[in-house]
């Protein structure tokens, strides 16, 4: 063995590209297909045989193509002797998805079949799943024959997570949502719905179908337009704008939605982010009489003190319920959870969708069920997520605050006044969600309770050796009150923004 | 100190196997590999080396050469898979070495972003199944890159989904993949990424534990993948950084986005300061 890699190397010194190498090399990777340096050789080799082989045959395509082909088709078949060898080798299937790109007479339906196989020995292997997909991405084989395909994987054995990704991924290409709202259409996704709930049905202790379940009626986009103002406060004494969004944006954004004459900078709350939802201008010369303008889209407006859009507060908070066959979907779904948790009294999951189900259809209709779910029934039957589920209880309680406390017949100008005072003073903390600067106005002005103290779960961690960013920790307390985001830092100041710019490669942002 | 003559290629080998230590870059196969050069990096640091003779511009120039269109990494500049791993290589080569130049930034997060899947975990590229394994590689580098609380890449939901999915992934141990089972070495992929993303204080730190420990070759010592298997360094490695990150007394603060220990983190400040470590 020493000797042949010996001579290999001493071939490749030499600049000796040729067939021999290709035998030694092809020697040495059967036994270990892992050594990426032959495999490097390789390409090499066959990169000069066939510019010779171009060379030699001149105008006669024909048979230019006929010797190439038999060229790579010995690659083809040392590359399968090598995934027989090691099935995950990383340089065995790029060599292959190599070649296939390079025969001019590649034998797609060959490497489906082979695919297939592989598959069948293992139908985990991320290798052969994503060799097919480049096969079908040369073969350019319609999408839809793949779904097909998925449904088989699917309708073998219904535990096979990889099939279930590969359904994910094919079908939002082909059955996009044309609202860009839901991850497919929403008949496709009745359809789908009904296929996990049987698959669920038939092995409810596996987890695929039901991770597929709760993909399919999450809501992925707030808002398919992208960020958008929800409010500003301009504070002329203190010579400050406050500008909040529904998501993050970069500063050269906030600059072209809010004009001002007056000199300053835009701060984002993390003074190490490159964007954020909640931006502070800083300035010296913002009086009485500075006008500040908000232009987004359509809108257009003079900001005095200050500037809501409590429609879109409210959207964000508690989103319309869903309408038509989604909404009939999901009391389907509902119903199947909720008699399968009779059915299987030890399983987490099915009163873990319907929980998720009870959100989606009805969020403040079920918010007492949805709590105690989150709250009493699944720590007992999943004991090791307690803190995930006490977590996911904590952030509905906080919404709930903050959807009365915006309600149509709350007093309103009172609650502004108080995010107004608060904020300018200082910010929200980074890990903030956009409605942090609000709870914490809200806070502030005692409206909501915040006390307890750090869970039994979480104990006295200290905080050394968490890595970048200390460990953000929700404080989840054995009595029912939510608890907010503490902040106790002041905004950062116009010089630490520049240190942080500063502290960054100036190519940086150049890169484009 | 290694001579690193070819531009694009300069890094660190794994070792002498491919070509004599007294020569020069031999030919395009012959040069640094991004995992190579992340670990001699990490071994410099750690023996306490001021990185004083590192060719830096030639490393940075060397991951240039290495990040193809997709954004994603490929292992050395002669051609090889491209995926998360090469991604987090690059990202912490640069961060020990304090010089981001060799990355673009914006087109290496727009692969992350492209990454993340339907049940909320990341796979190795678009369209590859999630795995802890590059789950943890995308959100260290987002974090190594400042990038991961800002929402320009991962949403406030998309970072809740993020979290789910790892703790998803808690059998009694860790394993990285839905249906897969545990294994120790996921302690720290899986582990460091919750402990990244703020949510550690949510996994089940006694069962977890127990998992590792029962790794423990009763024998010779060693952590292997399973219990009643072979012990290795690989898991034997993991199973003590994913027990430090569980706050295990007598073992060093691990520092999750680089995966070594504190203080060896804690040099590359004191590099760029221009102090003398201890």
């Amino acid at each position: 063995m020493r000797s042949t890699h010996g001579r290999l190397f001493d071939k490749r010194q030499k600049g000796e590209l040729d067939e021999e190498v290709l035998a030694i090399s092809g020697q040495l990777l059967q036994k270990n297909p892992d050594v990426y340096t032959f495999w490097n050789i390789r390409r090499q080799a066959l990169i000069l045989i066939s510019q010779k082989i171009a060379t030699e045959n001149g105008d006669d395509e024909a048979k230019r193509d006929e010797r190439l082909a038999a060229l790579y088709k010995e690659e083809m078949i040392l590359t399968e002797a090598c995934i027989q060898e090691n099935p995950k080798s990383y340089g065995a299937w790029l060599q292959r998805g190599w070649v296939l790109e390079r025969t001019p007479k590649p034998e797609y339906q060959f490497e489906l079949k082979l695919c297939n196989l592989a598959l069948r020995l293992d139908e985990r292997n991320f290798h052969c799943w994503d060799h097919r997909r480049i096969v079908c991405r040369f073969a350019n084989i319609p999408l839809e024959d793949e779904l097909k395909f998925s449904d088989e994987k699917v309708n073998d054995n219904f535990s096979n997570y990889s099939a279930w990704h590969y359904r994910s991924s094919l079908l939002a290409r082909t059955h996009p949502d044309p609202d860009g709202r839901l991850p497919m259409d929403e008949a496709t996704l009745a359809k789908e719905l009904g296929l996990a709930t049987n698959a669920f049905y038939t092995d409810p202790e596996d987890q695929s179908a039901w991770f597929y379940t709760s993909w399919l009626f999450d809501d992925q986009h707030a808002f398919a337009e992208g960020p958008v103002p929800v409010w500003v406060t301009v504070d002329r004494k203190k010579s400050t704008i406050l500008l909040v969004m529904s998501g993050a944006v970069e500063a050269k954004t906030v600059g072209d939605m809010i004009a001002t004459d007056a000199d300053g900078e835009w701060i984002p709350a993390d003074s190490q982010a490159q964007s954020s939802q909640v931006w502070l201008f800083k300035s010296s010369s913002l009086g009485p009489a500075t006008k500040v303008t908000l232009s987004y889209k359509a809108l257009d407006v003079q900001v005095e003190d200050e500037w809501t859009d409590l429609d879109t507060i409210r959207a964000l908070l508690a989103p319309a319920n869903p309408e038509g066959s989604l909404k009939t979907a999901l009391e389907k779904m509902l119903a199947s959870c909720q008699e399968l948790a009779t059915v299987e009294p030890h399983n987490k999951w099915p009163t873990f969708i319907a929980t998720l189900c009870m959100r989606r259809l009805e969020a403040q209709a079920n918010h007492d069920q949805i709590l105690s779910n989150l709250e009493k029934k699944l720590p007992k039957l999943d004991p090791k997520r307690a803190g995930m589920y006490a977590d996911l209880a904590n952030n509905i309680k906080v919404n709930r605050f903050l959807v009365d406390a915006l309600a149509e017949n709350s007093r309103v100008p009172d609650t502004l006044r108080m995010i107004r005072k608060a904020l300018i003073t200082r910010p929200p903390p980074p890990r903030l969600t956009w409605s942090t600067p609000l709870l914490i106005s809200l806070k502030d002005a005692g409206s909501i309770p915040a006390e307890g103290g750090p869970s039994p779960n979480q104990g006295a961690h200290p905080s050394v050796g968490r890595g970048i960013g200390s460990s953000y920790a929700a404080n989840i307390p054995a009595t029912g009150r939510p608890i907010l985001y503490q902040s106790h830092q002041p905004w950062p100041s116009v010089a630490s923004r520049q240190r942080a710019r500063g502290a960054e490669p100036a190519t940086l942002r150049d890169k484009r | 100190m290694f001579k690193s003559s070819a531009e694009g290629r300069c890094g660190f080998r794994g070792s002498f196997a491919a070509a004599p230590a007294d020569q020069d870059c031999s030919g395009p196969y012959d040069g640094g590999h991004l995992a190579q050069t992340y670990s001699a990096l990490c071994c410099l640091l750690v023996l306490g080396d001021d990185l004083s003779r590192v060719d830096k511009p030639g490393i940075v120039a060397g991951l240039r050469a290495c990040q193809l269109p997709d954004g994603s990494f490929c292992a050395h500049s002669g051609g090889s898979e491209n995926d998360m791993r090469f991604v987090f290589c690059a990202a912490a080569i640069s961060y020990i070495i304090d010089d981001f130049s060799g990355i673009n930034i914006d087109s290496v997060t727009d692969f992350i972003r492209r990454s993340v899947n339907y049940d909320g975990g990341i796979g190795q590229g678009p369209g590859l199944e999630s795995h802890g394994g590059s789950t943890f590689c995308a959100v260290s580098t987002l974090s190594l890159l400042n990038r991961l609380w800002d929402k320009s890449v991962l949403s406030t939901a998309q970072i809740e989904r993020l979290r789910r999915w790892c703790l998803r992934k808690q059998g009694v141990g860790f394993h990285g993949r839905a249906n897969k089972p545990d294994d120790s070495c996921y302690t720290f992929w899986v582990g460091a990424s919750l402990s990244l993303l703020g949510a550690d204080a949510f996994i089940d730190h006694d069962k977890l534990r127990e998992f590792v420990l029962s790794t423990q070759d009763a024998t010779i010592g060693g952590f292997s993948k399973y219990a009643d298997s072979h012990p290795d360094a690989l898991h034997t490695y993991f199973s003590l950084a994913g027990l430090s990150l569980l706050h295990e007394p007598g073992l060093a603060p691990v520092f999750a986005a680089l995966n070594t220990t504190a203080r060896t983190a804690a040099r590359v400040g004191q590099i760029r300061l221009g102090h003398q470590p201890p």
